[in-house]
């Protein structure tokens, strides 16, 4: 049994091809899931009618049949790309089911709790309770009530409050090759306690060989008093998969976010991120980058929402494009009434290597208090000329100095990124696309 | 070293450059000075290689080479240096990995191997003496950020470490203090040699004072016309471009 997502009966079909779902019987539980279905039955998935989806055509990643991953005989353990040098606590998902014979959770420090929603919805339904659900704004889209609906497994992070854990805390999510289109659910739930820090890596690989598949993520972090969260999402999808990653964060007063999203593969990928700034003194960090080359298309959607006193939020977004690549961005920032001493900068800036690339960039500021500090600036270009000639007069070859200049554009975009040995992971994909990217290029063009 | 014949260009379809001849020796030091608008950069420019000038006239010989069928990155390898009059700002591109990567360009181009982590290291830390700069520079994105003074004692570190037999100064001059004049001079004047030959383009006969020129050419209307010696700027402080140009055929006569 299989489903097109677009179709009417999806949702029916979709749940025969569902396995057992953790928490059986737990009422709120049940509830939570039915909503979720409910509403995808009224609203369906967004089309481009509808203005936060206006340049993103979701058809390509819907109209394959689909079935829910990870309810068959758990796969063998598959090679799992690893990050050089990278020294972290380890969390393997594996079509959305975690897997703690790869993980590695025997030596988790003290007042680190990390474990499989699914456990914790079985063994501790009231530690999940209170925060299943309570980030995701209202007015969220079809994909995230598709996520809703099959509520069942993923990371559950929970540091107790004072502890500041040293070691990155990376979850690998990853696809395995299938022959029938997988739908790939995750919901991951990361709770910070008071004035404790970590640094939490999603980092999303595929299989070699994978057909199409689509990832349909939800991460739901929670920030207490003056909580240090740093959280990089990082996508190396399949070359034909669909990301549609929703990522919602909720600041108590004085806390610290630090949100960077890498998006390096994958044929079409939707980020919404939303962060509020809930009570006074939270800031929040925002960095992105967009590296698309063939046909692939990579949306970023961001809300920043500032709603009491005295908040501050940072947002620095980039997209290099190649070949016909598209990138969207919309960065949406609300200052809502109370929200005096508000404190916001937004950039995007966009450089196009192809004359077949498109961006679309999008700065939406809502703002609905008098006494605020907001900018915000986008940028659309090619490479500064003046310094490809620069570099030529230094004896640095033209191919090599325009390589030069569009990673140290890329590069300042993963600047948020702390974790030496993971910025370097990064730094080395940024510069073999683009390699791959520029030699395609070439090969076409001869 | 480099043979100017009768060298006309163009910029955007306007003739800029309308007959210049120089003949440059080994060792020499060539000031070419005139009014704004009279071809000083374009000809800078010209012989760095930048795109978008139109050479429609004359040659450029440089070693007995043609040096306008070459790209800019293989004049700078040949030993061409261009100063910039304005350097350009590179965010993210340190300025050690600049160094090291034009020096290692240019030492491949001659057969050399590459500098190691050791002798690089210890060969900017002698160049970035001679500017009075400190390590934390070598650090820094290339001229991001940097005052005027900087970003010409930039230029001078980069020349410095290129060993270029040609160097041309395009107002390397302009907007600097008088301390910082003489730090760039200073650094200028610790390259000549009797291999080294050098372009100073400049409006003011100030810098002149301090890497004197066994040459002094004054440009207008694209064509130069006058030459002269070191005595030649004095004599232009004293009564002024418009002595020139008012009267050019006879100061070209003089």
């Amino acid at each position: 049994m299989s489903a097109k997502l677009n179709s009417e009966h999806s949702i029916e079909t979709l749940q025969a091809t569902a396995g057992s779902l953790a928490g059986r019987g737990l009422d709120w539980l049940e509830q939570h899931r039915a909503k979720g279905r409910d509403r995808f039955e009224t609203i369906g998935l967004p089309t481009q009618r509808h203005e936060d989806w206006k340049y993103t055509d979701v058809r390509p990643i819907t109209r394959h049949e689909y079935r829910l991953a990870g309810f068959d005989e758990p796969v063998q353990a598959p090679n799992i790309p690893a990050v050089d040098d990278l020294d972290a606590i380890r969390l393997v998902v594996i079509d959305g089911r975690v897997r703690t014979d790869l993980s590695t959770l025997e030596a988790l420090p003290p007042g680190v709790h990390l474990r499989a929603l699914a456990d914790a919805i079985e063994e501790a339904p009231d530690s999940v309770r209170p925060w299943l659900g309570a980030a995701l704004p209202a007015d969220s889209h079809g994909f995230a009530a598709l996520n809703d609906a099959f509520v069942n497994d993923g990371a559950c992070l929970r540091v107790d409050d004072g502890v500041v854990v040293e070691q990155p805390v990376e979850i690998v999510f990853m696809v395995g090759a299938a022959d029938q289109a997988p739908l790939v659910q995750p919901r991951n739930l990361l709770v910070v306690g008071k004035g404790a820090e970590i640094n939490i890596i999603e980092r999303y690989v595929a299989a070699t060989d994978t057909g199409p598949y689509l990832n349909n993520v939800i991460t739901e972090l929670f920030l207490d008093e003056r909580a240090n969260v740093e959280l990089t999402r990082l996508q190396e999808e399949g070359e034909r998969a669909g990301h549609v990653g929703g990522l919602f964060v909720r600041q108590r007063a004085s806390s610290v976010c630090r949100l960077n999203t890498v998006s390096l593969d994958g044929m079409m990928i939707r980020n919404d991120l939303r962060a509020f700034l809930d009570e006074p003194g939270a800031e929040c960090r925002l960095r992105g980058l967009a590296l698309g080359g063939g046909r692939q298309h990579i949306d970023n959607h961001t809300v920043v929402e500032h709603r009491v006193e005295r908040c501050t939020s940072r947002e620095f977004y980039k997209a290099v494009l190649d070949d016909r690549a598209r990138s969207v961005f919309h960065g949406r920032i609300i200052v809502h009434v109370d929200a005096q001493k508000t404190d916001s900068e937004q950039q995007n800036e966009n450089l196009l290597l192809s004359r077949d690339a498109e961006v679309d960039t999008k700065p939406q500021l809502e703002i609905y208090a008098d006494d605020v500090k907001c900018s915000h600036g986008a940028t659309v270009g090619q490479l500064d000329e003046d310094a490809v000639y620069y570099l030529r007069t230094r004896g640095v070859d033209e191919a090599s100095a325009r390589a030069l200049l569009t990673v140290a554009f890329a590069d300042a975009a993963i600047e948020g990124v702390s974790d030496d040995a993971l910025r370097a992971h990064i730094d080395r994909r940024i510069r073999q696309k683009l390699e791959r990217e520029r030699s395609l290029v070439a090969t076409t063009r001869e | 070293m480099l043979s100017i014949k009768n060298l006309h260009a163009s910029v955007a379809g306007k003739p800029i450059l309308k007959g210049i001849d120089l003949e440059i020796g080994a060792g020499e030091v060539h000031a070419i000075m005139g009014p704004n608008g009279s071809g000083k950069s374009t000809l800078a420019n010209v012989l760095a290689g930048r795109d978008g000038y139109e050479v429609s006239d004359g040659s450029v010989t440089y070693k007995g080479e043609d040096l306008l069928s070459l790209e800019p990155e293989e004049r700078a390898r040949e030993g061409v240096f261009l100063a910039f009059q304005y350097p350009v700002e590179i965010p993210g591109v340190s300025n050690i990995y600049l160094l090291k990567a034009a020096v290692n360009a240019v030492r491949a181009h001659r057969g050399d191997d590459e500098l190691d982590a050791m002798g690089f290291l210890k060969l900017v830390r002698e160049k970035l003496k001679l500017v009075e700069m400190r390590d934390e520079f070598l650090h820094r994105s290339v001229n991001e950020g940097f005052s005027g003074g900087e970003k010409k004692r930039n230029e001078i570190l980069q020349m410095a470490m290129l060993e270029p037999t040609l160097s041309i100064l395009d107002e390397t001059d302009s907007g600097l203090d008088i301390d910082a004049l003489k730090i760039v001079a200073g650094g200028v004047n610790a390259l000549r040699s009797p291999e080294r030959s050098m372009i100073v383009v400049t409006h003011y006969q100030r810098l002149l004072d301090y890497i004197v020129p066994d040459y002094v050419h004054v440009l207008s209307g694209g064509k130069v016309v006058r030459s002269g010696d070191k005595e030649l700027a004095h004599e232009l402080e004293a009564h002024g471009y418009s002595w020139i140009e008012k009267e050019p055929a006879a100061a070209a006569a003089g």
